[in-house]
């Protein structure tokens, strides 16, 4: 196992001795309910005002840093449970967001849909510490 | 009695630290089933619906002959959808192809043999479709299925059908959009249903729909999913319709959502799509689809979502970006004697289809029973052949899945909106399933992969209950013929199911505990690693580059027979026997995988008591379970992930000696802190 690996294991293993879900220390403010500005559009093709459908690594490069943000807040609603009354999520914006850009910067990533790499993301996001999910490649 | 539906929120304690203890796992799953947004969707009532005679659903729909088209025996009206006038270009087109089909024969799909019209059959389908030729009044599919009514038949006589008028038809029409967009409990909006019948090209190149609409749906949705709740639901108006092409081949009436082709082959990849869906059929119960080609869409080639009694035969799926099939929350569904490649995720997905497996209540009273089967397919050419998430009770039986990246894959891991937590009771029998050995990732692929998935496998569970596998061939997959492994709740879908939960989650505890997948499984009588007699490869092996073994010898090893995550001690009752492998005996299956402490070198492992068998807590799986879920990257030490790339061929000299060093490596790295604290997590969790 590399370095990278065996630090990336490391952190997740720290990650997991610690408290998750209603932990407030894993920083950041965002995943925290609310939409897109309708002023501020996400990436990728429209449908029935949203991108997340089509969203992909593609329209992710292209987009600027608002328009990225706006695709995150978008997905993490379209992925929350359609009866829960809060799109909340445990994974933070900026998690998705370096996420998104370490992912999409591999040379096959053009079409990979971005909710489909966000819901595994997300999965994950509540034991991990900031840094290892943000940073498994230097 | 149902359990409260769990819903987005903070998870208890016990919860969270299973799941903490448990993330890694979910590492692994790399996005396989993630099937698709869309609107709340609900199981239809399984019962038969009297207001229409015949009554609709509540069983599978038996086609009607071609014969009785023509006749006009029979109930309803059947309009007639041809090119040129009167039909003259369809009748010339169907010469031909019967022509050939009668002089050449031609291939239902890619692994059966050439059939031949014989003289009679093509004389009596060139009759019959003259017959049809002169009642010919429609030049557009969408057309005629907007003239159906309830018992009605659509027959397409031979041609390229593109739906100008369709393909003109605003995208997010104003007309309903936003208006008719339907919002979920947090506010997120998606096309409801009332969306689809009045903007019906908005999305879709041809839209069925099947019933009226009486109000709006509910807001939030239900969390008990089943039945269409009835404020919604509105009386038949295309129930038991019948949509068929009549050439002598699916092939010869072609629905295209695609532009710009490079040839005129119905196989031709599309340079663009005009649309997002080819044909969606929705509500429409008692739908019967026969011998056609939907191809190339932005999303989807074929869509039925809540429908009760739906039978595809004879339907080819090409080029579907997403998915060439995909089946929703639908039941009494049988796809057959298909044919599908080219999908970005999977060629054929059933998904969120009805409980009528371990978690079964009284909604369905003749239950257990499959749901949906596909059978008689070759699913080929794609990332995936096959995938369903919250795929229950699904039966997958007599086809031939090879040449992806990965077979067969089902899971309890998706996107928002699936009910059906969690999958159980798929089963996989009397398959095919080999050398799904292809290699997207890379610059340029032919097909372009929508999501992540390993390499060189022919099937994957990524948390299932109470399947069964059984009386497969599985071989020349070159990294794993079959792998299982848990996924805890607490890793679903952001930490919560889609809907209520049902008693018969067969995990012991579960669902209070937090571990609900990945029990109950069985993998018995599969002859893996070896090709049956005199087998004879589909032409279509080697499509977009993938890699398999050539000659006549029947030993084609998998990289490894079977899999298991042997995660935790409460995956309970998984077992593996009486399956043979490269030299017809049980003693040359190899299990449970690579990287743990047990290598994958024969005799197998895995525990063959079902009573008895839990899992052992393997710290070295979970590690590279880890590394795995970071995706692709460039390491390629002997722990690091390697499901991005393909493996090299089984039996190789390069193949075992990655073997070796990563058996070594496996071994150290047991011995490792960092082994060590991962095990101590999984103890404490799994005391």
């Amino acid at each position: 196992m590399s370095r990278k690996s065996l630090a990336l294991l490391a952190l997740v293993v720290a990650g997991l001795a610690q408290p998750a879900c209603g932990d407030d220390g894993r920083g950041g403010d965002a995943g925290r309910g609310g939409h897109a500005p309708v002023d501020i559009r996400g990436v990728g093709l429209v449908r029935g005002n949203s991108t997340a459908q089509f969203a992909n690594c593609r329209d992710w490069r292209a987009g600027s840093m608002k328009r990225r943000h706006a695709t995150i807040e978008d997905i993490r609603g379209q992925l929350t449970p359609q009866s829960s009354e809060s799109a909340v999520s445990d994974l933070s914006d900026e998690k998705a967001y370096r996420i998104f850009q370490r992912v999409c910067a591999s040379e096959f990533s053009d079409e990979l849909r971005l909710y489909k790499l966000y819901a595994r993301a997300q999965a994950f996001a509540p034991f991990t510490t900031e840094e290892g999910v943000a940073d498994p490649v230097p | 009695m149902l359990e409260k539906s769990t819903r987005k929120r903070r998870l208890p304690t016990r919860a969270v630290s299973l799941g903490a203890t448990l993330a890694a796992v979910m590492l692994a799953l790399p996005a396989f089933a993630l099937a698709h947004l869309e609107r709340p969707s609900y199981w239809p009532d399984p019962g038969p619906d009297n207001s229409v005679s015949p009554p609709a659903g509540g069983k599978v729909p038996e086609a009607r002959s071609l014969k009785s088209a023509a006749s006009g025996a029979g109930p309803g009206d059947v309009l007639v959808v041809c090119k040129g006038t009167g039909g003259a270009r369809s009748m010339a087109l169907l010469r031909r192809a019967v022509r050939q089909a009668r002089t050449q024969g031609y291939r239902l799909r890619p692994s059966q043999r050439k059939v031949k019209l014989s003289k009679r059959q093509a004389r009596r389908l060139v009759r019959i479709n003259a017959a049809l030729a002169e009642q010919c009044e429609y030049r557009s599919v969408q057309e005629a299925v907007f003239d159906a009514g309830n018992n009605d038949r659509v027959a397409i006589m031979p041609g390229r059908y593109t739906e100008p008028k369709s393909r003109r038809a605003a995208e997010n029409d104003p007309r309903c959009n936003p208006s008719l967009l339907q919002r979920d409990a947090s506010g997120d909006l998606t096309p409801s249903y009332e969306y689809q019948v009045t903007c019906p090209n908005d999305q879709n190149l041809i839209y069925v729909q099947g019933r009226a609409i009486t109000g709006d749906p509910p807001e939030p949705p239900r969390s008990d999913r089943r039945g269409i709740p009835a404020q919604e639901l509105g009386g038949c108006l295309r129930c038991n319709l019948q949509i068929e092409g009549t050439g002598p081949k699916p092939e010869d009436v072609i629905m295209d959502a695609g532009t710009r082709y490079r040839s005129k082959r119905p196989g031709a990849k599309p340079g663009g799509y005009a649309k997002d869906v080819v044909m969606r059929v929705d509500r429409a119960d008692g739908f019967i689809g026969r011998n056609f080609l939907v191809r190339s869409a932005k999303e989807h080639t074929f869509y039925n979502e809540e429908v009760d009694g739906i039978l595809l035969d004879r339907v080819k799926f090409f080029w579907g970006a997403d998915y060439g099939h995909l089946s929703f929350t639908s039941d009494h569904n049988v796809v057959q004697n298909c044919d599908g490649f080219g999908a970005g995720d999977a060629a054929v997905y059933p998904g969120a289809s009805p409980e009528t497996g371990s978690q079964r209540t009284d909604f369905y009273p003749d239950a257990p029973r499959p749901n949906t089967v596909i059978k008689r397919c070759d699913l080929h050419g794609s990332a995936l052949g096959y995938s369903g998430s919250m795929g229950n009770a699904v039966r997958i039986t007599r086809n031939h899945v090879y040449g992806n990246m990965t077979g067969i894959a089902s899971d309890t891991l998706s996107a928002a909106g699936h009910p059906g937590f969690p999958a159980d009771s798929s089963e996989i029998d009397h398959n095919f399933i080999y050398a799904n050995n292809l290699d997207l990732y890379t610059s340029n692929p032919p097909v372009a992969p929508l999501v992540t998935v390993p390499i060189g496998t022919g099937i994957t569970y990524a948390g299932m209950n109470d399947a069964r596998v059984h009386h497969n061939w599985i071989f020349d997959n070159w990294r794993d013929g079959a792998m299982l492994f848990a996924i805890p709740d607490a890793l679903t879908n952001g930490g919560g199911a889609e809907g209520d939960i049902f008693p018969g989650v067969s995990c012991p505890g579960a669902p209070a505990n937090g571990l609900s997948t990945s029990c109950g499984n069985q993998f018995f009588r599969n002859r893996v690693g070896r090709a049956p007699r005199a087998f004879r490869l589909p032409g279509a092996i080697g499509k977009f580059g993938n890699a398999y073994t050539r000659g006549a010898e029947r030993r084609r090893p998998n990289g490894n027979d079977f899999w298991w995550g042997e995660l935790f001690s409460t995956n309970t009752g998984n077992c593996w026997y009486e399956n043979t492998g490269p030299d017809g005996t049980p003693a040359s299956v190899s299990g449970p995988g690579e990287a743990g402490r047990l290598p994958g070198a024969p005799p197998q492992m895995l525990p063959s008591n079902c009573a008895t068998s839990v899992g052992n807590d393997d710290a070295t799986k979970l590690a590279y379970l880890i590394d795995c879920s970071n995706g692709p990257d460039d390491d390629t030490g002997p722990t690091d992930c390697d499901w991005w790339v393909r493996p090299a061929r089984p039996g190789s000299a390069t193949a075992r000696s990655i073997a070796l060093s990563r058996a070594g490596a496996a071994q150290e790295f047991e011995e490792s802190p960092e082994a060590e604290a991962l095990r101590e997590r999984l103890a404490e969790v799994n005391p």
